[in-house]
């Protein structure tokens, strides 16, 4: 993410009252967020706020300030994004549908990358063998297209062919702040049988 | 007439002493003595850097099986061949492949630093300290004050003069952060504090335990550490004085230089020799040394094929 700070502006609100400054920088850093696209991480929240606070103060102020509301603050792919609750998914999905962030698979894509992301870094013939049959290349290249997936390392051996990983994009998309959350998610899965 | 005490039927010190390896004595006595061996066995080895990038990556194998991944030396070896290393178990290699090119201390009579400023130069340096602060942020400690906050406490940690004292500062200091930037802070403190980029502590931890901050429990965990160490040196050096002796059998020109790289690091292939003799020459250097028996093929592949002790 490409941000720079290049009009200068009052961070520190030296001569606000107490009270008021802190209210003032949660509201910056809730609209930055609120701006942003994508997650903003903590570099840039600490860049709109005074220098004598951590970010992490302002953050905990503001998620008990969010407590109310149908929406929250959560920490996905390294940065902070505002997320309505889980809760309203079904309400959200039957009556906007397909409209926003939503991403069309195809089960055949889902199931690809799903393979890539548990068992990565690996090549397409991996996931042919994981998979049981062939990969179409068009699959591969529309997670790539999306975003979800980038290549890694090659693999020695003929062809030097790349290997799949998931991208930071693949976290945001699937609300997880690093790919141990998916891990732990299969662990979870497991141990019910 | 006087008495006198018979020399030539006393001890045999030429063996060393049988508490070092004892099971009643307290670990701390016994990481002293095992340290100061291992310092004297590195001081005249030839081998260090091979050691070092070696001893990294199975370091980084214990670490990556830690946070229940799969990954082999081999894989690890394949990782580093071709590209930047890429995926989940990229930042714990990079970490710890980072941590054993940190430089050696020259001689054992700057070991024993009486002075910090060695320490606070090299945290000093803007590069060493920006790369320690994105390698932690690789290994998952996103915030960028806690971070910095952690490399300025790991500096300070490491210019103590006592390793344990170091370690259990370090491990106080790091209680709630995740335990890969633990464990890579704790190596690295212990590295810089001895003067060795071997990361001993993550080594002999157990797979199943978490570090601990008392001093016994450290100097048992870094006994075992320095215990591999060992364990993995002495073969090596025997194989280097096979391969150092077989230069004499080969006659390409750069072969002094190709053997000084291949004991350098971890493993070498064809292309990596290419600013020294051209492909060709240095596959048919590499395959001489392997049917003279002083080198070996790692990989056991026809193509894509890396030569190491």
């Amino acid at each position: 993410m490409s941000m720079e700070i290049s009009v200068p502006f009052d961070r520190e609100l030296r001569d606000w009252p107490e009270e008021q400054r802190m209210r003032e920088w949660m509201m910056r850093v809730e609209a930055v967020i609120f701006a942003s696209s994508r997650p903003v991480p903590s570099k840039i929240l600490s860049a709109v706020i005074g220098s004598t606070v951590p970010v992490e103060t302002v953050i905990a102020a503001l998620l008990e300030e969010l407590r109310p509301r149908p929406y929250e603050l959560v920490h996905v792919a390294g940065g902070w994004q505002l997320v309505t609750r889980q809760r309203y998914s079904v309400l959200l999905r039957s009556c906007l549908g397909k409209e926003g962030r939503e991403y069309d698979l195809s089960r055949r894509e889902i199931e690809l990358l799903a393979v890539i992301a548990l068992r990565q870094p690996l090549t397409r013939r991996d996931c042919e063998a994981i998979l049981g049959r062939a990969v179409n290349g068009d699959d591969i290249g529309r997670l790539r297209g999306i975003g979800f997936i980038a290549t890694g390392h090659r693999r020695p051996g003929p062809g030097a062919p790349y290997t799949f990983i998931t991208t930071d994009l693949f976290l945001e998309h699937f609300q997880m702040n690093s790919l141990d959350d998916l891990y732990a998610l299969q662990a979870q899965k497991q141990d019910f049988g | 007439m006087g008495r006198y005490v018979d020399v030539t039927t006393s001890i045999n010190l030429d063996q060393r002493p049988g508490w070092m390896d004892g099971t009643g004595v307290h670990p701390a006595l016994r990481l002293g003595a095992h340290l100061a061996t291992l310092h004297l066995a590195l001081a005249t080895s030839p081998i260090r850097g091979l050691l070092a990038d070696r001893i990294a990556l199975l370091a980084a194998i214990k670490n990556l099986s830690r946070a229940g991944r799969t990954e082999t030396l081999a894989d690890l070896r394949d990782m580093r061949m071709l590209d930047e290393p890429a995926g989940p178990a990229a930042p714990i290699l990079s970490a710890w492949t980072w941590l054993s090119h940190l430089p050696w201390e020259e001689t054992a009579a700057t070991r024993f630093r009486r002075d910090r400023s060695e320490i606070g130069k090299e945290l000093a340096d803007p590069r060493h300290l920006s790369r320690l602060q994105s390698v932690t942020f690789d290994l998952g400690l996103r915030d960028p004050t806690r971070a910095a906050n952690l490399a300025f406490s790991s500096g300070a940690a490491a210019a103590l003069s006592c390793p344990l004292s170091a370690a259990g500062t370090v491990i106080d200091a790091t209680i709630e952060l995740p335990v890969p930037v633990r464990l890579f802070a704790i190596d690295y403190v212990i590295g810089r504090c001895c003067g060795w980029p071997l990361p001993i502590y993550s080594l002999g931890l157990g797979r199943r335990a978490s570090p601990q901050p008392h001093f016994e429990a450290i100097a048992e965990i870094l006994l075992a550490g320095v215990v591999e160490v060992t364990r993995i040196l002495h073969p090596l050096t025997a194989r280097a004085s096979d391969l150092l002796a077989a230069a004499h059998q080969v006659r390409t020109a750069q072969r002094h230089a190709v053997i000084a790289r291949i004991l350098a690091q971890d493993a070498v292939c064809p292309a990596g020799l290419c600013d020294l003799l051209p492909p060709r020459h240095s596959r048919r250097l590499l395959l001489r040394l392997v049917n003279l028996g002083a080198l070996r093929e790692l990989t056991g592949r026809p193509t894509y094929r890396l030569y190491g002790l």
